[in-house]
């Protein structure tokens, strides 16, 4: 039954040869007549075009470990060591490497993965690396840099699809400075078309079927009198909580139609087992089901459970499992449809802990050198990139920032890392700034 | 002396510059004369521009508004928006004061008045009126207390707080005592009762309690100061945050006879809070800004014994009062005078009418979120202290700015904090909820005034001065699929749009009266032939075109904006 249903969501999608010529005719003709379509205007400039039709196919999964996991009980442990902690290291299928003892279903397949040791980054507190670690910048208020997950909605994203392009999975609205970060502006100066279509906990998707009276006619000829209205009215009003609310109808009707995708219990039972009964795994789950049916970017979050000030070894003994076998299913699962070599996986949080314990014996925000992984499009598989010293305090070798992070992961997913904006009225603003060089190590 | 000469001769140069625009504001307060799309001259005398946050307490604050952001206009070269339209001004007050749009009959009464103070005394109308109390007791209901479910919305009715409210704001009772009557939860009269439900409603949570009080009363968020110093505001200490919490973790809520209130007891309530570092300290009665009480702690390890002498309450009654009370000290010596109760509550309302506050957003004020117009804050919360916290006059001041009153069209992106155009703010819940009811009119309004549908709506717009507006996908489904929405804009449940229908009209005039009725204006030439044809291409389903035409007005962004 459920199989039933995925077959009958796959003919919706975006990814068929009708889809793919649907999308050539659509970008010729509105690139012949560009100068009509100014929003669209920088998607259709020449030097974006060609890279928008080679990175097109191109997705990524965020999974957003917010609140910061430890590297140490993770993809860095030190054993032995002061600041070891409790776990011991395993070996993995990259020979010479371990990683903790908690993901043994990780080190069989770390041969698939990249792995960052050195990331070293400036802000230690959790808005403000939530931010960092999100968009790529810091602030420079009034102007909103974009979320990295809304720039693959604009660069990568496919207009025409019914399917939202970025989603952002979020079953527990709770954590603080999560929760207020998620009241931000995502989409920045990109616009509220590219912020993303929320679900989980509280944002469940009802009002998916027409009204009564109304037929699919009706439904859009109505809405297109709306659009026009309120246009007019966003043509002088430039302010994001106008244009916001505009977009959101925009989406109305391809929600209507991908709302069954959205249905947790449409997924295969077989799956759900897999990928466990929590909601970080379901979701996880969901986002490569998104994927495989036309989403472009996917964060999977889940308030923020990683921020152990106390009892750090429990918490991580009760969450690194979950996390070590939801990073195994999905990155066999992409492997199995081959859909690796197009699907970036992201695993990270905002920042790493302290490698000392507090009195709590917690560990404490710690931006100066931490761990983060990936896997898929565009990267050389079995690498682990940068070193910490003994005690995991420094970093030894190789240090990261986030501007080359970004620059790595926008290249590895066909984008130009330097692109500039093309934004009348501000200042210049590029996709990555100061030139920030992609590590070629980390790029198949 | 001087000053105000020096402030004369402005107006008198504001007056000379510019001879056009609002002769028909005038006589109320002399600045309104100097209100001008272009940006007054530069005058040689430096007192006159600099001079407007020397004025005393007690002057109009709407002029100090004025010279001030006009003053910050020159500094950063901006050129504000022409003034609003009287159409414009109206909708926008009517939403900003009475929750909800006007009704034709009151727009049209409106542009045909020709007193010159009529944009005042449309302010104090409504200012005075019942609907007012009831706008702004939903306004702060949702700030102090929040979003909520049917049956805790029934609870909270119940209490009376939602009636304490209302009438604390037709009798415009000072801020600070309403701020007193919640935080001390001792009624002097059973008509207050309501006001214990701030603290009830928090469960017997004093850390929720505590970051609860310190966003609504002073404006500052404490959350994070739970386990550490302020990273980024060192003056919010995490002495603050616990000496807080024991301001308020002697309370228990109890239910008596007069309803629900808040026992306190006098013993109890000592511990000690631990830094990151693993430092312990006692926690003291202290808040912000260093205010202190002082307070016997027992010998570690000694145990206090609860005796009926430290109560000043009648032995055996439900809701105690200790003769020491933690509570009564909070309002006493920390609440009582605090510069932040002023701060805060005039940045809210601030942040209320002018879309964004000085300081942003509205609950940060503290060192790290620096207002847009310090010296203005601090003269408006001076002022708003001095006036016995008066709540009417503040909201009068700020209606009457020249910032208030600008329009919110603008040709190319603005910097918002600067004011230079009206800033467009989403309605809440309930005001699109209740300009949905005066606009369609329904037949059975209890079917969409109910207690469900209230509940329902809040919880899909919860937002009430949010730091942003963003829209989400569940929103836009429910305007355009939902049934309540979809009912209520239909002729079958709609007096207006049953008398539209009837009434004969030619379809031009039909999409007039819905603009007029939804927007507040004609349509333009352009809306009006789309609209109209849209109706005469369906004659054989006209009730479905009107309807459907009417749906796409208010569901449009100008309906839903307060612009």
């Amino acid at each position: 039954m459920a199989s039933e249903v995925n077959k009958k969501q796959l003919n919706n999608t975006c990814g068929g040869m009708d889809h793919k010529l649907h999308r050539r005719l659509f970008l010729q003709g509105s690139f012949a007549g560009a100068a009509s379509v100014a929003s669209f205007q920088s998607l259709f400039s020449v030097p974006a075009f060609a890279e928008s039709a080679q990175a097109r196919g191109k997705r990524c999964i965020l999974l957003w470990l917010c609140g910061a996991p430890s590297q140490f009980e993770t993809w860095d442990p030190k054993p032995k060591r002061p600041t070891g902690g409790p776990f011991s290291s395993i070996p993995t299928s990259l020979p010479g490497v371990h990683i903790s003892e908690l993901m043994p279903k990780t080190a069989s397949i770390m041969d698939k993965l990249t792995v960052v040791r050195s990331m070293s980054t400036e802000p230690s507190e959790h808005f403000q690396a939530i931010d960092l670690l999100t968009r790529g910048e810091q602030p420079r208020p009034p102007f909103t840099r974009p979320v990295m997950g809304s720039v693959l909605a604009k660069y990568l994203g496919q207009l025409d699809c019914p399917v939202p392009q970025f989603v952002l999975l979020d079953p527990c609205p709770e954590g603080n400075e999560f929760r207020a970060f998620k009241a931000s502006n995502w989409a920045g100066w990109l616009g509220a078309e590219y912020g993303p279509v929320r679900f989980g906990g509280p944002y469940k998707l009802e009002n998916v079927t027409y009204p009564k009276g109304l037929d699919t006619q009706d439904h859009s000829d109505r809405e297109a009198l709306r659009s026009f209205l309120s246009k007019k009215f966003a043509n002088d009003h430039k302010a994001a909580a106008v244009q916001s609310y505009n977009s959101v109808f925009e989406r109305v009707r391809g929600l209507m139609k991908a709302a069954p995708l959205f249905d947790l219990n449409s997924l295969l039972e077989a799956d759900r087992e897999r990928y466990g009964p929590g909601t970080f795994g379901m979701h996880a789950l969901l986002a490569r089901h998104l994927i495989e049916n036309g989403s472009t970017f996917v964060m999977v979050a889940n308030g923020m459970p990683w921020d152990c000030h106390v009892l750090n070894h429990e918490t991580h003994q009760m969450l690194v499992p979950e996390l070590d076998r939801i990073i195994f299913h999905l990155v066999n699962d992409l492997t199995d449809r081959k859909m690796l070599d197009d699907t970036l996986v992201l695993i990270m949080g905002e920042f790493g802990r302290t490698p000392w314990l507090n009195e709590a014996r917690g560990r404490d925000h710690y931006p100066k050198a931490w761990s983060m992984a990936m896997a898929g499009c565009g990267l050389k598989p079995g690498v682990v990139y940068g070193a910490t010293d003994e005690n995991g305090v420094a970093v030894s070798d190789q240090p990261l920032d986030q501007r080359r992070l970004f620059a790595t992961i926008y290249k590895a997913l066909g984008l130009d890392p330097h692109m500039a904006y093309d934004l009348p009225d501000f200042p210049p603003f590029n996709r990555v700034e100061q030139d920030a060089a992609p590590v070629d190590e980390l790029l198949a | 002396m001087r000053l105000m000469l020096s402030f004369q001769r402005s107006a008198l140069l504001g007056c000379l510059t510019c001879l056009c625009s609002f002769a028909a504001l005038g006589g109320e307060d002399i600045l309104s004369t100097n209100v001008t799309s272009s940006i007054p001259v530069e005058s040689n005398s430096p007192s006159v521009s600099t001079a407007w946050y020397a004025q005393p307490y007690g002057v109009d604050p709407a002029m100090v508004i004025d010279l001030a952001l006009e003053a910050s206009w020159r500094t950063h070269q901006l050129q504000p928006t022409a003034p609003a339209d009287e159409r414009v001004f109206l909708r926008r007050i009517y939403l900003d004061l009475i929750g909800r749009i006007p009704r034709p009959q009151e727009t049209q009464s409106f542009l045909a008045d020709t007193d010159v103070n009529k944009r005042i005394l449309r302010i104090d109308a409504l200012l005075q009126s019942e609907a007012h109390a009831v706008h702004l007791s939903e306004v702060l209901d949702a700030i102090l207390i929040g979003r909520t479910d049917t049956e805790q919305l029934r609870r909270r009715t119940a209490a009376g707080w939602i009636d304490y409210l209302k009438r604390a704001i037709d009798q415009n009772r000072p801020w600070n005592e309403v701020a007193r009557d919640a935080l001390l939860a001792r009624p002097s009269s059973p008509i207050d009762q309501g006001a214990n439900w701030y603290l009830y409603a928090r469960r017997d949570k004093p850390q929720e309690i505590a970051e609860a009080v310190s966003k609504d009363f002073f404006g500052v968020r404490i959350d994070c100061a739970q386990c550490h110093d302020h990273p980024l505001a060192s003056e919010i200490k995490q002495q603050h945050y616990w000496g807080l919490v024991a301001f308020f973790n002697r309370s228990k809520n109890v239910d008596t006879p007069e309803g629900p209130a808040v026992s306190e007891s006098a013993i109890g309530g000592f511990s000690e809070f631990s830094n990151l570092e693993g430092d312990s300290t006692p926690n003291e009665l202290v808040f912000l800004g260093d205010r202190r009480v002082e307070e016997t702690r027992p010998a570690s390890g000694a145990k206090e014994e609860d005796r009926d002498e430290l109560y000043v309450s009648s032995p055996g009654s439900t809701a105690r009062v200790p003769k020491f009370s933690r509570r009564e000290q909070f309002v006493e010596r920390v609440l009582d005078g605090h510069p932040l109760l002023a701060k805060a509550m005039v940045n809210r309302l601030w942040a209320w009418m002018m879309g964004r506050g000085i300081v942003h957003p509205v609950d940060a004020i503290d060192s790290y979120h620096a207002p847009s117009h310090p010296e203005l804050l601090d003269w408006l919360a001076g002022d708003f202290a001095a006036s016995g916290y008066d709540v009417r006059r503040l909201l009068r001041s700020l209606a009457r700015t020249r910032a208030y009153q600008l329009s919110s069209k603008e040709d190319a992106f603005v910097d918002p904090q600067w004011f230079s155009a009206a800033i467009v703010k989403p309605l809440t819940a309930e005001m699109l909820q209740r300009s949905m009811l005066v606009a369609f009119d329904p037949i059975e309004p209890s079917q969409w005034n109910s207690l469900e549908q209230r509940v329902m709506f809040s919880n899909a717009f919860p937002d009430v001065i949010a730091e942003e507006s963003i829209s989400n996908v569940t929103q836009g489904l429910l305007l355009t699929n939902g049934d309540s929405v979809n009912d209520l804009v239909s002729i079958k449940h709609s007096h207006f749009l049953q008398t539209l229908r009837d009434s004969k009209s030619s379809d031009a005039s039909l999409i007039r009266l819905l603009f007029e009725a939804l927007l507040n204006r004609p349509p333009d030439a352009e809306e009006l032939v789309r609209c109209e044809s849209f109706i005469s291409s369906r004659p054989e389903r006209r009730d479905q075109a009107i309807e459907s035409a009417a749906w796409a007005i208010v569901s449009s962004a100008e309906f839903r904006f307060n612009h």
